[in-house]
């Protein structure tokens, strides 16, 4: 089965700076998630990378469920 | 026609503050600053002016590339930070070091070195002369405004200069783009005492104001695009390249890029632990170091990416002579 947005964004949290020790659910802030300001904007990046999308840098998700609404918002367009 | 550099130099100041020196002041910390940026210390003018910095680093230059000052067809001096708003500061640069050929100032902001070897590229295809100085001064320190703490930890002063003799395989690319958005990293200018000014400048502050996440994503994919641009135009990958000099404006920007784009860490220059960003003087600093560390073989690839204020990007892919 493919894997979920929410999944593959749950691995880009981790690869950007997220503590392996929270588990993350939608309603995780980011920085609960371990990211610090700078770590949210490299885990925007690495969104645009994997889902090949444009975020604008004004759009500034605070939790995990917001980075996967962003992200779904961006695909279907 | 197209270049080579013949000569490198740089002149810091003295005076190196530290984050812990800067928490005695301001609401900040090692532990901030540190992983956010790469930055551990900064150099910072005290007592010396800009003008002595540039004309060190000119004159160490020259002797590097074994030419005179008489040798000398055009000096440009980048900065946004001069001793002197007029006359340019490559006029200071030229009388300490006693050249008589044109000398002039180009502001774009940390991308100025690259906009000025594009100028140097040109001034050579029109056959005006057979060498050219860039100059890169800035003294960062009297831009920022010393009660953000989100912006005066990140700059330094410096100055770091070039010779670029006619002739010679570099560069094999070269690119500037300018991404129009005045507000994201804005220094105001002068507002004046004129009787006839009915607009209000007095409220705008003479002082760095920026938008640091902005900045920080224009960073790393300007980076990224243009290394990638590089590579496409020129028919080779990025681990063609030897030497990658970025802008040295946040390690965190350096290292998101160099993941991003896949080549090895240790190909990718970093001073900015002991520098902070010392806008358009840290390329050739960079370059300066390479050249210094033996690391830099004649026939390898240095690839420069300057970015910043504008927003403005240059990049260029030299042959090392
Ligand atoms: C400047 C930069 C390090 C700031 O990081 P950031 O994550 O964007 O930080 P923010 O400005 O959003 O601030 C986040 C918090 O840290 C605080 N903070 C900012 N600077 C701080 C400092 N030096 N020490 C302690 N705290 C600091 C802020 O006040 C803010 O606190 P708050 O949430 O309680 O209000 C980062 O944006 C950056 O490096 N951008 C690129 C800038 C650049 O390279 N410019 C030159 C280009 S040529």
């Amino acid at each position: 089965m493919a894997e979920s947005t929410f999944d593959r964004v749950c691995n880009i949290i981790r690869e950007n700076g997220g503590t392996s020790d929270v588990e993350l659910t939608p309603e995780t802030t980011l920085a609960d998630a371990g990211l610090d300001s700078l770590a949210s904007v490299e885990a925007v990046i690495a969104c645009e990378d994997e889902f090949d999308i444009e975020i604008d840098t004004d759009a500034n998700p605070t939790t995990v469920g917001e980075v996967v609404e962003l992200v779904e918002s961006l695909m279907e367009n | 026609m197209a270049f080579s550099i013949t000569g490198t130099a740089s002149a810091l100041p003295e005076r190196s503050v530290t984050n812990d020196e800067l928490s005695t002041f301001l609401d900040t910390s090692d532990e901030w600053i540190f992983p956010r940026t790469g930055i551990k210390s900064r150099r910072v003018v005290t007592s010396e002016s800009l003008d002595e910095l540039a004309s060190r680093a000119a004159r160490a230059a020259l002797e590097d590339a074994g030419i005179t000052a008489a040798d000398l067809s055009l000096i440009i001096c980048t900065t946004t930070t001069g001793d002197h708003l007029v006359p340019a500061e490559a006029c200071a640069i030229a009388a300490a070091i006693g050249a008589t050929c044109p000398a002039y100032d180009i502001s774009a902001a940390c991308a100025g070195f690259v906009f000025a070897l594009d100028i140097a590229d040109g001034w050579f295809a029109r056959g005006r002369g057979k060498h050219v100085l860039i100059v890169s001064a800035e003294e960062m320190t009297r831009l920022v405004d010393w009660t953000d703490r989100a912006t005066c930890v990140l700059f330094g002063d410096g100055a770091a200069a070039a010779v670029l003799e006619a002739g010679g395989a570099s560069p094999l690319y070269l690119n500037l783009t300018c991404d129009p958005q005045v507000d994201v990293l804005e220094v105001p200018g002068i507002a004046g005492s004129s009787p006839f000014k009915q607009r209000d400048d007095e409220a705008r502050a003479n002082v760095l104001s920026m938008q640091g996440r902005r900045v920080f994503k224009f960073g790393v994919s300007t980076i990224c695009d243009s290394v990638h641009a590089m590579c496409d135009a020129c028919n080779i990958t990025p681990a063609d390249i030897d030497h990658f000099v970025f802008h040295q404006a946040n390690e965190r920007i350096l290292a998101a890029a160099t993941t991003r784009l896949g080549v090895e860490n240790d190909r990718v220059v970093r001073l900015i632990e002991h520098t902070g960003n010392i806008s358009s003087a840290c390329i050739p600093l960079a370059l300066d170091e390479l050249a210094r560390s033996g690391k830099l073989a004649s026939g390898q690839l240095v690839a420069l990416v300057g970015f910043g204020a504008g927003l403005d990007t240059g990049a260029c892919l030299l042959r090392w002579a």
